[in-house]
């Protein structure tokens, strides 16, 4: 589903004297998009994600998901459960006895019949990586971090949602759990999933997102595809944000004169330029 | 209740000892229920008002900090205008008799409580937290000889005191995060909206004791072990407002216990 933001400005207290935690901010997230979101502490970003999901309304301006203002409060109750939120580390919000239980409060809390539940369940568990068999009976807080944060990630996709927003989901992880959640997160998108993401690591961001919105004291700094917003990388540094270490490594081949001019982002196709550079064919695979 | 809406200023009532400040605040609210007749009331009011003149804490702050007890309060007065029956008969509606005893009983009671309460808000106001622990440890630690872990309860008072906003933010994200996957707090009867809480309260406690295991680890890894050889930044003395106010509160005792038992 579509998400469209149309001149929006937000404020967390009601003198307007005070900074708009955003302001005048207009964006389209077209149908199944990965849309990355950077920006520094306070930029704007988590105002941001809670305004798509309807948990906060803007002061002005409208926010449409699939063609129904959020401001609505019927179109937000329709469209709750077709929005996922999984919010700075979810595993915070696990409670129930079992896997399988927490994973179903969703569902449960949306009034779904029992057999469909239990579907749902399954099938959620399954897209983390999960088997319902061997841990759907065991309870949450014996997992590890990692798993924990995957059940959290199950419990929002148990809802069946079209729109998934998370906001820094690979905080805290180890190298694994990392590498793990981005994979689940690519797969996600593939299956169709329109995906807003929040983080700090430029090179997670690098690799996964088709487009980047980059946002810098609650506007709009830059919007557009990784190349388009890499290549500034020099004002991007200006205002306390770096560029992905595949991006600053090529520069640094271009400046010596080893690679052409061209803006890199993710280690393959830095891998490919400089094999070409060297004359050898690409080989460099598509994660 | 009061408890933990420290307002920063700089007044008398705010260098004043914590020990001072919290006893004195102690015996005025038994003080005021010597209070029978209206010229006692009127002295117990207007040692309430120059406590709140010399607190530089602004009336509406003050006022709306009564906002919680205010059914409370209008309760009571209610109860005891319409069950006290004494004096002479003002009006009767239906099968409600208003006397001028329940009325004036009533109007003591409430302000007897308004007083009460605003006494409280005061400390509240005026003591930091950390003043608030420093005080309770102060004033029972005569009774240590006795058993009673005077710097340990303290310690954990002012630990509770500086987690409720932590928590409360805590608690605001679960909740956040619960009803962005369907929860519903607001609507069914009690024992629904009572279910409605698990998933909130779970997890708060999760995370509860995940600080308390952090806050337990950085205490010891900076070499906390307890009362044992621990000096203070902030030595407690009572100065000249102290003793002024102890001795103006011995007055307005000595006042009130004169007019209702010797007049």
């Amino acid at each position: 589903m579509p998400i469209l933001l149309e001149h929006v400005t937000y404020r967390y207290s009601e003198p307007d004297d005070t900074d708009p935690a955003l302001l005048d901010v207009s964006l389209q997230v077209p149908d199944g998009e990965f849309l990355g979101v950077i920006g520094h502490t306070g930029s704007g970003k988590s105002t941001l994600v809670q305004l798509m999901g309807g948990l906060i309304q803007p002061v002005t301006g409208r926010v449409m998901v699939d063609g129904r203002d959020l401001a609505d409060r019927s179109s937000r109750k329709m469209l709750r459960h077709r929005i996922g939120m999984v919010f700075q580390y979810p595993e915070h919000q696990l409670f129930a006895d079992t896997v399988a239980d927490d994973v179903g409060f969703g569902p449960r809390a949306l009034g779904i019949e029992q057999h469909d539940i239990e579907r749902r369940v399954t099938e959620a568990l399954a897209r983390v990586d999960l088997d319902i068999c061997t841990c759907g009976h065991r309870s949450p807080f014996e997992l590890s971090g990692g798993q924990m944060r995957r059940v959290a990630i199950a419990g929002v996709l148990a809802a069946e949602p079209s729109i998934l927003i998370l906001d820094e989901p690979m905080a805290g992880l180890d190298p694994v759990g990392r590498t793990e959640t981005a994979a689940l997160l690519g797969r996600l998108h593939r299956q169709g999933l329109t995906i807003v993401m929040i983080s700090h690591d430029m090179d997670d961001i690098a690799i996964l997102a088709e487009r980047i919105l980059v946002l810098r004291d609650g506007s709009v700094f830059a919007h557009g595809t990784p190349a388009e917003v890499f290549s500034r990388s020099t004002e991007l540094r200006e205002i306390g944000l770096g560029v992905p270490h595949a991006t600053r490594f090529a520069a640094r081949l271009t400046e010596c004169g080893v690679l052409p001019d061209d803006t890199i982002f993710t280690p393959e196709t830095l891998a490919d330029s400089v094999a070409l550079a060297l004359g050898h064919p690409a080989q460099g695979k598509v994660i | 209740m009061a408890l933990g809406q420290y307002h920063k200023a700089d007044s008398v009532l705010h260098r004043m000892d914590p020990r001072f400040k919290m006893l004195i605040a102690v015996v005025y609210m038994l003080v005021i229920f010597i209070a029978r007749d209206a010229v006692s009331l009127t002295l117990v009011l207007a040692f309430l008002a120059g406590a709140i003149a010399l607190s530089g804490i602004p009336l509406r702050m003050l006022i709306t900090s009564l906002r919680p007890v205010i059914v409370f309060v209008v309760f009571t007065f209610i109860v005891n205008l319409v069950f006290i029956r004494s004096g002479d008969v003002l009006m009767t509606v239906g099968p409600l008799t208003l006397t001028t005893g329940g009325l004036s009983t009533a109007s003591f009671m409430t302000i007897r409580l308004l007083a009460l309460f605003v006494s409280t808000a005061l400390l509240g106001f005026t003591t930091s937290p950390v003043d608030l622990a420093d005080g309770m440890e102060g004033l029972l630690s005569p009774f240590e000889r006795f058993g009673v872990p005077a710097h340990e309860l303290s310690m954990m008072m002012s630990i509770a005191l500086r987690f409720i906003p932590i928590l409360v933010i805590e608690k605001e994200r679960i909740v956040r995060a619960q009803t962005a996957r369907g929860a519903d707090f607001e609507s069914g009867n009690l024992i629904a909206r009572g279910r409605a809480l698990i998933p909130v309260l779970t997890p708060l406690f999760m995370s509860a004791f995940r600080h308390a295991e952090d806050l337990a680890t950085a205490m010891e890894s900076r070499c906390y072990h307890g009362k044992e050889g621990r000096t203070r930044v902030k030595i407690l003395t009572p100065g000249t407002a102290d003793w002024t106010a102890a001795a103006a509160l011995g007055l307005l005792t000595a006042a009130l216990i004169a007019l209702r038992y010797v007049a």
